[in-house]
């Protein structure tokens, strides 16, 4: 289920918080929120829920059993994230690596395409987050299944993140207050991630789309670059909305998610930039792998191999395909070269340098990941780096609706900047018109999705 | 008085969500009619509508169409959308008018028309066979019953730049086991012949298209002489096609809908079993006493399950399948028949409750010839299915 579907809007939410809030007791509302994370989730992946329940179950005895049998720990905690891991895998990239074996090998070994869960790679890596820092003794036994399943299912993060980790909301699952003024807040910041994602990140969406998507020819290097402008701005209103969304549900049920975005596109370099977009993933990745692997704490050679295993793990829990891969060791390179070659002087000019170059790096990182299709890929880079006339009354006349999808360049490249943040710094808006201009944003998201069908989540397929 | 503003913008946001569920579940719309079709509307699930997604997709589809002000909310936006599409690109259009300017969703303006693209033979022609396979079985099993196939050429079956034309017709007219007598087209072959015959905004033949055929179809059947029109009338009100609404331009894009007269014999009218008063509203129109917005099916007459027309004449007796180009003509035909049976196979046996099985309806109803009147839609369908 979408958070931007009528789905979602008109019957799932009205439902759940109708009845969470009829309920008084902390257990019944935790039951509530269970019971709908888990109609949440099965109503897209009727086939694939109980694969979330086993993988919450598995974490859960593992838990138990390395308390319980503290001589046997390690090897329950070994077995514990092999199991999630293998299951990980095996959804996830059992048939990107038969692909992969048979074009090398020539072999066909008859494997069945295997459907991919949706949000397999967020929830496992919270449940991983439960098995290893419990292993760890950074939190407590979880004794009751259904607290660790709710944590795991979660609706509000449950498939697009942020990547919440059991640490930080291990308190909540089972004190925490709900209060009318937190609900609002959430409220506004769901119907601000709606507006994202509808409003801007659909709009702007479909010049990349009618671009890449053309086979015509009438599209030149001018048109190959707005489109990876396009889905440049698509993908970064695309996942914050949801991450928007995903804080503001939270804090209606009062649960305090953490921040996943930063204004990543006003970073100054590529390191920054990762400190500020998919902040949880990063910190994920830091915590659970990078510092395991010695971080840079170490020679500069076992530095630089850590640099690439966790970018290469990063670029493939995006996807199982050859493109992710690259475009995590494309960081990977960028993220050692800032390090050792040009890192000190980019830091020693002005700062709209440093922007220009981060957001060109980034920019043409998204053309790596967006297109899958290798043949494709290289035809799109090729454009963008080789010089072709575009004859625009030609381009607008393939498909004129590309036209309005452009207009929508304007706001979404002005607002990817902290420009809100400043106007708030110096204007502060009473409530009531916040609230005001929220209710609008809502008639209008509303009104947007009844009139177009194109609405994907780009992060699901993660 | 934070509290209070909190509370009130939390209700509301509430009641617009929950005012959307009620009205779906508890008092849900028959007609979308910004779009001119049947709202979606809650479907019971089963467990293979589940696990294969569709009832999730159903609601999904009925709430967007139920949820209050979701009518005027989708033709706002879309119009605000094609109006700016409209000014920014007038001067394009203008300069422009023999080339295909691409709308989206395989429709484009060409000539100040809205047109579809031109369909290839090659993905059309699985279809074409499965089509021509089930009116090959009907006449090789009912050999004494005549069938008659007419196809309706319009903007899918040419390319307006190129003057190509994929040969859909023609590969449709070497599949059927019918007399070549017996078979016949509506033919396009020019933006000319097309623009002179269809409406500029939406995708059915206008009055002289559907008068022509009309009388190609007659004299097809052998059925005597067509109706003269007795006059000649453009309607007040601006007309927004099918293909207007598709491309969001309802309100934007516009034209002149005109329509001939005809003095029609008496006859009696049924919509799926039920006596009506008349099959569309055409001397409605006319006197400008419609009740209905003006679409294609509110004056011709719309798509229904089963139109029977019965003149009492005694002639012969008709059975015509096909889609809504027919709803233009099948009035007209009646004129020249004794009783008139018009089947839509998208529609029967969800309003009739009936399974249709065309030998059984024809002796069911003495047919005396069966008419498949349509466009590459039609013979493509996946409900043009005769039989068990």
């Amino acid at each position: 289920m979408l958070f931007s579907s009528m789905t979602f809007l008109m019957f799932f939410m009205p439902l759940c918080t109708g009845a969470y809030f009829l309920c008084k007791n902390r257990n019944w509302r935790n039951a509530v929120l269970l019971v709908f994370s888990l109609l949440f989730y099965a109503w897209g992946e009727p086939k694939s829920i109980a694969l979330i329940v086993a993988a919450a179950f598995a974490a859960w005895l593992g838990g138990l059993c390395m308390v319980r049998f503290p001589r046997l720990k390690k090897p329950i905690f070994a077995a514990t994230v092999g199991l999630l891991t293998a299951n990980l895998v095996i959804f996830k990239y059992l048939n990107f690596m038969a692909r992969t074996a048979e074009s090398l090998t020539g072999l066909d070994f008859g494997l069945k395409e295997i459907a991919l869960p949706i949000g397999i790679s967020f929830y496992t890596f919270q449940i991983l987050s439960y098995v290893i820092d419990l292993y760890r003794g950074e939190i407590s036994l979880q004794k009751n299944p259904f607290t660790l399943l709710l944590y795991v299912s979660l609706f509000p993060q449950l498939i697009a993140g942020p990547i919440v980790r059991y640490k930080t909301v291990e308190t909540e699952l089972t004190v925490r207050s709900e209060s009318l003024n937190g609900a609002a807040a959430g409220c506004r910041r769901f119907i601000v991630g709606l507006a994202k994602k509808v409003l801007i990140a659909n709009r702007v969406a479909l010049a990349a789309e009618i671009i890449y998507g053309s086979e015509s020819g009438a599209y030149g290097t001018l048109m190959y670059w707005l489109a990876s402008l396009a889905y440049t701005m698509q993908i970064y209103y695309d996942f914050s909305g949801y991450s928007d969304m995903a804080i503001g549900l939270g804090q209606i049920f009062g649960f305090h998610f953490p921040e996943n975005f930063d204004y990543p596109y006003a970073s100054a370099s590529v390191t920054e930039f990762w400190r500020r977009w998919h902040i949880s993933l990063s910190r994920w990745f830091r915590d659970y792998i990078y510092i395991p692997l010695g971080g840079s704490r170490t020679t500069r050679l076992k530095w630089a191999r850590n640099i690439l295993i966790v970018w290469g793990l990063t670029g493939l829990w995006h996807g199982a395909d050859w493109n992710f891969i690259i475009w995590g060791l494309y960081f990977a390179a960028l993220l050692m070269a800032e390090k050792l070659v040009y890192g000190g002087l980019l830091s020693r000019l002005p700062r709209a340098v440093g922007r220009v170059y981060a957001f060109f790096a980034v920019n043409l990182s998204w053309v790596i990941f967006n297109l899958t299709d290798l043949n494709r890929l290289w035809r799109a880079l090729g454009m963008m780096f080789t010089y072709r006339r575009t004859d625009l009354a030609g381009a607008i006349m393939a498909d004129t609706s590309i036209v309005n999808s452009l207009l929508w360049l304007i706001p979404a490249l002005i607002f990817a900047f902290p420009v809100t943040r400043e106007l708030k710094k110096r204007i502060r808006l009473p409530e009531a018109a916040l609230n005001l201009g929220c209710l609008v944003l809502l008639l209008l998201s509303v009104a947007f999705i009844v009139s177009s069908s194109f609405n994907p989540f780009i992060y699901f397929r993660f | 008085m934070k509290n209070k503003t909190n509370a009130l913008f939390l209700g509301l946001v509430w009641l617009i969500m929950a005012a959307g569920l009620c009205r779906t579940a508890l008092f849900p719309k028959e007609i979308c009619t910004e779009e001119n079709r049947y709202a979606n509307r809650l479907t019971r699930p089963t467990p293979t509508s589940y696990f294969d997604g569709s009832f999730q997709s159903g609601v999904e589809a009925a709430l967007s169409d139920q949820a209050i002000g979701s009518g005027p909310a989708r033709s706002g936006c879309n119009l605000v959308s094609s109006g700016i599409n409209e000014a920014l690109l007038s001067g394009l259009y203008e300069a422009n008018p023999n080339r295909y300017i691409g709308l989206g969703g395989g429709l484009s303006s060409f000539g100040g028309y809205l047109v579809y693209d031109t369909r290839e033979l090659k993905k059309m022609a699985p279809g074409l066979d499965r089509g021509a396979a089930e009116i090959n079985a009907f006449v090789s099993a009912n050999p004494e019953v005549p069938v008659y196939v007419y196809y309706i050429e319009k903007d899918t079956d040419i390319n307006f730049e190129t003057g190509e034309k994929p040969g859909l017709y023609g590969y449709l007219r070497d599949r059927l086991a019918v007399p070549p007598t017996h078979i016949a087209a509506f033919g396009i072959d020019s933006f000319e012949d097309y623009a002179g015959r269809f409406f500029r905004t939406d995708h059915h033949w206008d009055y002289r298209g559907s008068y022509q055929g009309y009388k190609e179809v007659l004299e097809l059947l052998d059925g005597g002489m067509p109706l003269e029109p007795v006059g000649e009338i453009t309607l007040d009100e601006p007309f927004s096609g099918s293909k207007a609404v598709e491309s969001g331009g309802k309100g934007v894009r516009t034209e002149d809908f005109t329509a001939y007269r005809f003095e029609y014999p008496p006859m009696s009218v049924s919509v799926n079993g039920a006596p009506v008063g008349d099959y569309g509203a055409q001397e409605a129109w006319i006197r400008g006493e419609a009740a209905e917005g003006l679409s294609y099916g509110s004056f011709y007459g719309g798509d229904f399950g089963e139109v029977t027309f019965d003149t009492d004449s005694g002639g012969e007796n008709l059975l015509v399948l096909g889609e809504s180009h027919d709803n233009a003509i099948i009035k007209l035909l009646a004129a020249n028949f004794g009783r008139t049976f018009s089947v839509d196979l998208r529609y029967y046996e969800v309003q009739t409750g009936k399974k249709f099985n065309l030998g059984e309806y024809v002796k069911a109803n003495g047919i005396d010839k069966v008419l498949f009147i349509g466009s590459i839609g039609f013979y493509t369908s996946e409900d043009l299915i005769l039989g068990d």
